[in-house]
């Protein structure tokens, strides 16, 4: 039966072929908005290289530290200090690993040749190669060995070697950062912005000097610029984690007389980060649904708004043969999956178009949707939900513009229908 | 003829419900939109009271003991604020830079935005008491960098007598203070200062942001005591906002070969330039947030419309279709083209005059509620005229491209032809 349905539809598409291709762009231009919007959520949210683990990290960007006296209180919210990172976050037992970074920029120099060029710096500590899966070209990053010892060994992204050094072969070069001489450990290829834990042009040691590791480590030695990410080994251990932060926080502060250390709302998991969930303000499910479905459905409802009026003017034609069908003995129920089904080929071909649409939206307005110009790859985009969030919306869409029409042409009389009456 | 249109209107009441409902939504969206258009555009336009043409920020940063160039503080002859000062004179040399100063977060798109407490001596004695408001603090060359005028249009920098303390106030301050009167030669004191500073010059408003108002603000001259005063005690001389400007206008790469030409004059004791930045970058990167905003609500408006243009050009196309044996009637009885024409246009512009009341009701409610920006720019009868106007103007042109094309094909059939169908 649907099979005949289908015939059908698609004989009516090519009788009215202004009618249908306004339907089919309708489609197109609803679809395709849903799913930028959808493509947009999903370049925050799913994990590809080198943020491939996103749904196991948890982040606490920064800290809260606070007087313990009672008669001056006061507080401060900043960075971590890098004694925090090493006595609380890197003493924990749950996580398969932590890393503790700041970002900074400035430009690099070669020996004998001031350069004013700037690069993206992020100081990182070892670990950081674990928590983030970054692609070597060559070399190796720096080891344990070297960061403990504050060796001045960095790496350094496949545009910023040709930069300096006109060649991906830089392994074993120098270069000097805030007049520090510093030699390449390994090249790795560009990271996105869009990976904004990961994302530099130069990483390096933060023990290559000790101003990295005291710059601004004041409130008894608490405050600084450091964020932590921490890698769990599951998913299921964000609880345990939070807990033993916890416990080991109460153990640092009691060796502190003034201050004591919190992270507010941090630990965030990555789908806290993309709800718009911060240190100082937590965002419900509900709250999000409500900000974010509202788009959604608005997008879907001018659309099925307008294609409730095509929909309802072109079965208003199809009175006379509805009439018939129903002497014939069609029921309610089937003359509605009958006009549903029909719709739905337009609907479906509409939404194949808006998927393709979609990305190449997506991709010119890039700038301005996701803040960046980085180019967008294939694995941050084509899940099999995507295909699956495409079809849902098409069969939404379809059934809020073709519902309406559907049940009042099925509710007339026959004698009505067949009179064509209104 | 109207009463006939209203008549034909109400007889197809069923089918244009769809439409006028449609019309309804997209009219009230649009001038809603149109309206933050409008206080956007006319914010964008305002003076913004500074020159930021070839003009560049230097970034400073100070020697770690880490570097092998890096000079014991006990060991060097001169204070730092002085090695601010010598930096400044040394580029000042430089036959390619026409001025230079420093600012400590007062300098365009920097985001300072410090306030201090100020009342006038001799103006508006209900302003005895100290009141806040935004203060920048700058060397007297910043009026010459970013050629500011004062409310006559003239220069600001050649009014300023650099041989003693004083302080520029803007227009909306002299305004706040002496309600019409002159503002300069006479006295303000500033909270926790004893001594009162003469107002040397009245500059035009200043504004922090191309989408924002200005507010009353005045200027701290950063000359003699005051200037080491803040250098060394308020801040550091490496947190200066080194501003330039340049006898032409340079791309960031012409910046780099020229500040690579004269490093060696750019370090004094531990205080060197790193890098740089164009103003009218700072300015982009500081607008970017809101021009995104803007951006995706236009493309949403753009969205809304395009789908309207659908609906109306499918639904009449049926329609039209629908009716062409009265059209060949009406062509085969003397109607003339262009009068079937304009007859189908009024109707569906009729359809649109019926929306007038509910969204003059809208406008109303938002007005109610306070939903509309009012603080950014009063409200006015122009600004109504012109949103409603062009919201009317712009759905009306597209309900008479949605009703033309297909109009249009079914007056231009042969009445014959058209009969036939009868």
């Amino acid at each position: 039966m649907l099979k005949q349905y289908f015939k059908q539809a698609w004989n009516l598409l090519r009788a009215n072929p202004l009618v249908s291709s306004i339907s089919v762009a309708g489609t197109a231009l609803a679809i395709a908005m849903v799913m930028v919007s959808v493509f947009i959520l999903q370049i925050q949210l799913v994990g590809y290289p080198p943020e491939s683990n996103r749904n196991r990290m948890l982040y606490i960007p920064s800290c809260h530290v606070s007087s313990t006296s009672e008669e001056n209180r006061h507080s401060n919210s900043s960075g971590m200090s890098a004694e925090i990172l090493k006595q609380v976050f890197y003493s924990l037992s749950i996580p398969e690993a932590v890393t503790g970074m700041f970002s900074a920029s400035g430009p690099v120099s070669l020996h004998g040749k001031r350069l004013f060029k700037e690069y993206s710096v992020r100081a990182v500590d070892h670990n950081f190669w674990k928590v983030f899966d970054l692609s070597f070209i060559t070399g190796t990053p720096f080891s344990e060995a070297d960061f403990e010892s504050g060796v001045r060994r960095a790496v350094i992204s496949r545009s910023t070697a040709r930069d300096l050094f006109d060649t991906e072969e830089a392994v074993g070069r120098t270069f000097i950062y805030q007049f520090l001489e510093y030699t390449v450990a390994g090249v790795v290829q560009d990271v996105s912005p869009l990976t904004e834990n990961a994302y530099a042009q130069l990483w390096i040691p933060y023990t290559t000097t000790k101003d990295f590791e005291v710059n601004r480590a004041v409130y008894e030695g608490m405050s600084g610029s450091f964020r932590a990410v921490i890698l769990a080994k599951n998913k299921n251990d964000f609880d345990k984690i939070r807990e033993e932060i916890q416990q080991v926080t109460n153990v640092y502060n009691s060796t502190k007389t003034s201050y004591a250390v919190s992270y507010l709302n941090a630990p965030l998991s990555h789908q806290d980060v993309v709800m718009g969930t911060t240190s100082y303000d937590r965002v419900s499910w509900k709250k999000y649904l409500v900000d974010n479905g509202s788009l959604f459905l608005f997008l879907l409802l001018v659309p099925a708004l307008n294609l409730t009026g095509i929909t309802q003017a072109s079965v208003q034609q199809r009175k006379g043969e509805i009439g018939i069908r129903k002497s014939f003995g069609a029921t309610y129920k089937v003359l509605i999956t009958q006009i549903i089904s029909e719709n739905f080929l337009i609907s479906l071909i509409g939404g194949m178009i808006g998927l393709i649409l979609s990305v190449g939206l997506l991709y010119l307005n890039r700038s301005f949707l996701l803040n960046t110009n980085a180019s967008i790859q294939g694995n941050m985009l084509f899940h099999p939900l995507v295909f699956l969030a495409a079809l849902f919306f098409t069969m939404l869409l379809n059934i809020m513009s073709s519902s309406i029409p559907a049940i009042r042409i099925a509710r007339l009389s026959i004698v009505d229908a067949m009179k064509d009456n209104e | 003829m109207f009463k006939q249109i209203c008549k034909i209107v109400w007889f197809q009441r069923r089918s244009n419900g769809w439409i006028f409902l449609e019309l309804l939504v997209v009219l009230c969206g649009v001038w809603f939109m149109l309206d933050n258009f409008l206080v956007n555009t006319v914010l964008y336009h305002s003076p913004m009271g500074v020159d930021i043409t070839n003009t560049y920020r230097l970034k400073l940063a100070m020697l770690t003991p880490d570097a092998a160039e890096y000079v014991d503080p006990q060991e060097t002859k001169t204070r730092p604020s002085e090695d601010l000062l010598t930096l400044m004179e040394r580029l000042r040399r430089e036959p390619e830079i026409e001025e230079v100063c420093a600012t400590f977060y007062s300098c365009p798109y920097s985001s300072g935005n410090s306030h201090a407490g100020i009342r006038p001596v001799d103006g508006d004695t209900t302003l005895s008491s100290y009141r806040s408001f935004q203060v920048r603090r700058v060397t007297p060359e910043y009026f010459s960098v970013f050629r500011v005028l004062d409310k006559n249009g003239d220069p600001v920098y050649p009014q300023l007598d650099r041989s003693r303390r004083g302080t520029v106030i803007t227009v909306d301050m002299e305004q706040a203070f002496y309600k019409g009167e002159n503002g300069k030669g006479r006295y303000v004191q500033a909270y926790g200062e004893e001594q009162e500073l003469p107002i040397q010059a009245v500059a035009q408003n200043i504004r922090m942001h191309d989408y924002q108002r200005n507010e009353p603000n005045y200027f701290q001259l950063l000359q003699g005591d005051i200037y080491t005063h803040y250098t060394e005690n308020v801040f550091q001389p490496h947190h200066a906002e080194l501003a330039i400007r340049t006898k032409k206008y340079k791309t960031p790469e012409e910046v780099n070969l020229f500040l690579e030409s004269i490093t060696d004059r750019l370090r004094v004791n531990n205080l060197y330039v790193y890098g740089h930045v164009a103003f009218e970058t700072m300015r982009e990167n500081y607008l970017r947030y809101d021009q995104n905003k803007q951006k995706i609500r236009h493309s949403i408006m753009a969205f809304v419309l395009v789908n309207v243009f659908f609906g109306i050009i499918a639904t009449f196309w049926i329609r039209t279709q629908k009716s062409r044996s009265e059209m060949g009637l009406r062509v085969a009885l003397g109607s003339s083209t262009t009068g079937l024409c304009s007859y189908l246009l009024l109707e569906g512009l009729a359809l649109l005059l019926f929306t007038v009341p509910v969204v003059l009701l809208f406008v109303g409610t938002t007005l109610r509620l306070d939903l509309l920006d009012t603080h950014r720019l009063a409200l006015s009868w122009w600004r109504f005229a012109v949103t409603l106007g062009s919201s009317y103007l712009v759905i009306a042109g597209m309900v008479c491209m949605g009703i033309f094309i297909p109009a249009w094909k079914v007056i231009t059939t042969p009445p014959a032809e058209a009969l036939h169908y009868e």
